[in-house]
C-alpha cells in the first residue's frame, strides 16, 4: 500500500528548493498535484514536470481522478499531496482520501485574503474550510520549510 | 528598442540594475519586478504579463529571472505559452552588463546567445585563476 507522506498547501506549487527540502525529509518519490484547472492544463503539466526534484515522478489531477489514482501507485511509494488552497483537499476527502495531516506552507495575499501567519493569507471561506477540516479530526500544521517551528493553525483561528 | 524585464525574488534584480548602472549608464526600456515572501504568484504573472505585453508593442523582449525554478522563472514560463519572448535564467551581473552593452547592436537571437556565455563565462574561480592558495 502506497503511502501518503505529506499532505502539502503551497500556492505557489513546486518551486525553489523548498520541494527539493520537503522531498528530502519525507524520502517521498512521487508528487501528486491535485488541481482541478490545472489538470486540464497540459502545458503546465509539462512545466511541473520539468520542476520536479531529480528522481521525482509529477502527476498533475482533479481532485475526482487523483482519488482513483492515489489508490493505484505501488507499495514503496511515497507520496507527496500537494494543492493550492484547503477547499481541494476538502474535495478530495469528500471523495475518500483519507488525509489525517495538512501541511500548510504558501497561501498569497489577494483581495480576498487576509493575513494569518508570514506568507500564509486565506479568506473567510477558507478559514470556514480550515476549521471544518480540524472539527474533522485532520491536524493542520503551518510549516514553510521542514526546518522552522509548526505552528497549529487552530490558535491562529480560534 | 529590446525590452528587458529583470523578475526575482525580492528586490535583487531592481539593485542589479542600479549596480550594473554605475558601470554602463542610465538604461531606458528596463523593467524591475520583485516578488516578496507573501505576494501572490498570480499577481506577478499579471504585471510580467502586461510588461512583456509592452515591451512586444515596440520590439523583442527578453525576461531575466534569478532562479531556475522558481517562482519568478515560473511566472515567466506560464507567459511563455501564449507570448513570445525571449528568457534567461540565473541573471548576474556578468550577463546584464553584456545585455546593456550589445542591446540593439546584435539581432536578438544572438544577444540571447552572447549575453548566455557572458554570465556563465563570468563566473571564475579567483584561486584557480590566479595560482594562489585559499588556505583553510
Amino acid at each position: 500500500m502506497s503511502e501518503i507522506v505529506l499532505t502539502r498547501i503551497d500556492d505557489r506549487l513546486i518551486h525553489g528548493q523548498v520541494m527539493t527540502a520537503w522531498v528530502k525529509t519525507t524520502k517521498a518519490n512521487r508528487i501528486v498535484i491535485v488541481d482541478n484547472p490545472t489538470a486540464e492544463d497540459q502545458f503546465m503539466i509539462d512545466v511541473l514536470q520539468m520542476l520536479a526534484p531529480p528522481g521525482i515522478s509529477v502527476d498533475v489531477y482533479t481532485a475526482a481522478t487523483a482519488a482513483k489514482e492515489l489508490g493505484n501507485f505501488g507499495p514503496n511509494d511515497k507520496i507527496i499531496i500537494l494543492a493550492k488552497n484547503p477547499k481541494i483537499l476538502q474535495e478530495l476527502r469528500e471523495y475518500g482520501v483519507l488525509l489525517s495531516h495538512i501541511n500548510v506552507g504558501g497561501m498569497g495575499s489577494n483581495p480576498n485574503r487576509s493575513k494569518l501567519y508570514r506568507n500564509i493569507s486565506a479568506s473567510s471561506d477558507e478559514l470556514l474550510c480550515f476549521k471544518s477540516l480540524i472539527n474533522q479530526g485532520v491536524k493542520v500544521e503551518i510549516q514553510i520549510v521542514p526546518d522552522e517551528k509548526c505552528i497549529q493553525m487552530q490558535k491562529l483561528i480560534d | 528598442m529590446t525590452k528587458f524585464i529583470i523578475v526575482t525574488h525580492g528586490d535583487y534584480g531592481k539593485h542589479l540594475v542600479k549596480s550594473a548602472e554605475l558601470i554602463v549608464g542610465k538604461q531606458e526600456n528596463v523593467s524591475t519586478l520583485g516578488l516578496d515572501l507573501s505576494n501572490n504568484v498570480d499577481h506577478l504573472f499579471d504585471r510580467l504579463n502586461q510588461e512583456i505585453c509592452n515591451g512586444l508593442c515596440t520590439g523583442s523582449v527578453v525576461v531575466f529571472s534569478d532562479i531556475f525554478g522558481g517562482s519568478p522563472m515560473n511566472v515567466t514560463v506560464r507567459n511563455l505559452k501564449n507570448l513570445s519572448f525571449h528568457s534567461i535564467t540565473g541573471v548576474n551581473m556578468p550577463m546584464l552588463l553584456e545585455a546593456f552593452s550589445l542591446r540593439d547592436q546584435v539581432p536578438v537571437d544572438d544577444l540571447v546567445s552572447q549575453i548566455f556565455d557572458a554570465g556563465t563565462k563570468g563566473i571564475v574561480n579567483v584561486n584557480d585563476k590566479f595560482g594562489l592558495k585559499g588556505g583553510k
